[in-house]
């Protein structure tokens, strides 16, 4: 079956053609949703809850651009509109310098750890993070979603990267001290 | 190794980023799809029995008026009031012409009477006393008896002599008559007679009264009795077919009708039917759809019995609770009024209190929390056997019942689920809820009759449920409330 037929089966509610769209995509998806939420459990709520408005909304789906990127926008706008019904996303404005290049010593940090770095994150700051470096979305695009002003966003991004190196070069600075005590301990 | 961009380094590792997710993601995912469907699918059995309904009562709208004309043409009393106007006139302009008819031949017949019988004069009171008996007693029969009985009575009273009979007289009295008939129905023959026997008194004292007078106004009287019995039964036989209409039209006892209603499920006190830790919590009773058919029966004009099947379900939420899954939940966690679903055996559910629960926050500590905030949902199916009585307040094309009554509640479906924003998670069953369960019943109906055979119903009942729990915590009285509607047919 080719994505167009899975879709219409989607839409007509076939629970195999569902199935398939999931095995798809879910990987995918599943990755948003780790990037965004603060841990495995709600990641997988949320993935729960994006399919369920693919399934809901696919008969919306016009055919007309990517698929993926279609059922992406779902999954992060069913994520922030989650925050925001939560209140997660805070609306007050603070006023931190933005740095605009923010350099780490250490590249070869594993995605997991990353992963953990970005989940470990307030909400606020790991949305905007993700938003705007890793899924490209504008400042103003994030205000708008987040029901905040881009100049929030600008400075919400910056703490956030402030706040990755921190636990970047703290984390080699634990593999360096971790070694050296090691070494001290074999001595 | 080296210095590099923040950006770049999480966009390099990040890029194309995909995990497989666990496979209970899809099956709980399936769950709640099979939910909505369910959903879903209730809406389609309201649009059908809609469309049911429509469909049969434009169909009795439409069959209606030809079963009209091709029945007994009855049940409305102003289809007769117009044959009435239009035949009773007509007879009396008959009866006063055959009247005058008679009038003229037995005028004819007087003159050769009195010649013949100047002799049989009689003594007119005991003679008319005679005839009045005679006709009293005789008014069934046909007019030549009567006129021969008569006629013998007369031959053994010759006692006075008498002056011929005045011709003037004969048509007063025949006019009296045809007016007193006019005047009178078929019970009222006697009295005719009899005033009739007044008029003959009074003539009586006139000395040129003769027999022969008094032998026409026999004849006069059992001729108009004869023709009076004629229209009077013509007029019977109607009002019978009438009668007869009616009651094959009251005749129909048994109704049936099918029906739909959303239903209110709440309590009256503020108890909880799953744990006493659930009593502070706020709670709401859920909306869910009733369906089914029923059977009446009348048993008088006013009253009905009624039974029927209905499938119901309530549902019932106790709101601000918090649950999490936890590895090894402590037995004091568990709920004991709760069969926990197999996959969800790890599922703690508590009330809203402690602030650190309610409050994910954003320490980096408690970011791994869990919890979530949300509801716990109860929702039961049963099967619902009413037995109601039905009183009628009013009659006619708008009617107003009082409706009470019992019912058995047989329980088909149980569960209790909890609900946080669009995630639904099932967590098992309540143990503590009756397989039967009775309710007391009380209501109003309100009915619009399309045709004396088709009705619409619409009944607001009151639904108090007697033992749904067999324990609950604190004062549990839940109740029902809904607005059932739909059409019944009468046959």
């Amino acid at each position: 079956m080719d994505l167009n037929e899975i879709i219409h089966k989607c839409v007509k509610g076939s629970r195999v053609a569902q199935g398939q769209l999931y095995s798809q995509y879910a990987p995918v998806l599943y990755g948003i949703c780790l990037k965004y939420s603060k841990s495995k459990a709600e990641a997988e709520d949320n993935l729960h809850d994006s399919f369920m408005t693919i399934f809901t909304k696919i008969g919306q789906f016009e055919f007309k651009g990517s698929f993926e990127g279609w059922i992406k926008r779902i999954t992060v706008n069913t994520i922030m509109q989650k925050y925001r019904k939560e209140e997660y996303v805070s609306l007050v404005s603070e006023d931190i310098e933005e740095a605009i290049e923010v350099e780490v010593e250490n590249d070869t940090v594993a995605l997991g750890t990353l992963l953990n770095y970005i989940q470990e994150l307030p909400h606020k700051y790991r949305t905007t993070f993700n938003l705007y470096v890793l899924d490209g979305y504008t400042h103003r695009e994030i205000g708008e979603l987040l029901g905040t002003t881009a100049g929030t966003s600008k400075s919400n991004l910056a703490r956030a990267r402030q706040i990755l190196k921190e636990k970047i070069d703290q984390a080699k600075l634990k593999i360096v001290v971790g070694i050296l005590l090691f070494y001290i301990q074999q001595i | 190794m080296g210095k590099k961009n923040i950006d770049k380094l999480f966009q390099e590792k990040f890029q194309d980023f995909s995990q497989l997710p666990d496979e209970k993601v899809w099956e709980r995912l399936e769950t709640s799809l099979d939910e909505k469907r369910k959903d879903r699918k209730l809406i389609p059995i309201w649009w059908k029995l809609g469309g049911v309904a429509a469909v049969l009562a434009i169909a009795f709208f439409a069959v209606n008026p030809f079963e009209k004309t091709t029945d007994i043409p009855t049940v409305t009393d102003t289809e007769y009031v117009v044959p009435k106007i239009n035949n009773v006139p007509k007879t009396e302009v008959e009866i006063s012409k055959e009247d005058e008819r008679i009038e003229k031949s037995e005028g004819t017949l007087t003159d050769s009477d009195t010649n013949k019988s100047k002799k049989d004069e009689v003594v007119k009171q005991p003679s008319k006393n005679g005839i009045n008996s005679v006709i009293i007693n005789t008014k069934q029969n046909a007019t030549t008896g009567i006129a021969s009985n008569i006629n013998k009575e007369k031959s053994l009273n010759k006692t006075k002599s008498l002056d011929e009979r005045n011709n003037s007289t004969k048509e007063e009295i025949a006019i009296a008559h045809i007016t007193d008939v006019n005047k009178t129905d078929a019970n009222n023959t006697n009295a005719t007679v009899k005033k009739e026997s007044k008029f003959l008194d009074d003539d009586s004292r006139i000395p040129n009264k003769t027999t022969l007078n008094n032998t026409k106004e026999e004849v006069l009287v059992s001729v108009d009795t004869v023709q009076k019995k004629s229209i009077y039964d013509e007029i019977n036989e109607i009002k019978e077919a009438e009668e007869d209409a009616i009651t094959a039209n009251k005749s129909s006892k048994w109704s049936v009708g099918a029906s739909v209603a959303p239903v209110y499920f709440n309590s009256l006190n503020s108890g909880s039917p799953i744990d006493e830790n659930f009593i502070s919590n706020t709670k709401t009773g859920n909306v869910n759809v009733s369906y089914g058919v029923s059977v009446a029966y009348n048993v008088g004009k006013k009253f009905s019995i009624r039974s029927g099947l209905h499938k119901v379900d309530y549902g019932y939420n106790t709101n601000d609770v918090v649950f999490k899954s936890v590895f090894n939940p402590e037995t004091n966690s568990i709920i004991n009024s709760i069969d926990y679903a197999s996959n969800s055996e790890n599922v703690v559910v508590e009330t809203k209190k402690k602030p650190s629960l309610s409050d994910p926050g954003n320490s980096e500590f408690s970011a791994k929390s869990t919890s979530r905030e949300g509801r716990m949902v109860q929702q039961f199916g049963y099967i619902e056997m009413p037995l109601e009585v039905n009183y009628a307040l009013t009659d006619g094309k708008f009617g107003v019942n009082l409706i009470g009554g019992v019912s058995s509640l047989f329980l088909l479906d149980n569960s209790i689920s909890l609900e946080a924003d669009n995630l639904k998670t099932e967590l098992g069953e309540s143990n503590n809820i009756n397989s039967l369960n009775f309710s007391t019943n009380v209501g109003v109906g309100l009915n619009y009759k399309f045709t004396p055979k088709v009705q619409l119903n619409i009944e607001p009942m009151f639904k108090y449920q007697l033992n749904t729990f067999s324990n609950t915590s604190g004062d549990f009285q839940p109740f029902t409330m809904g607005v059932y509607s739909g059409l019944s047919f009468k046959f």
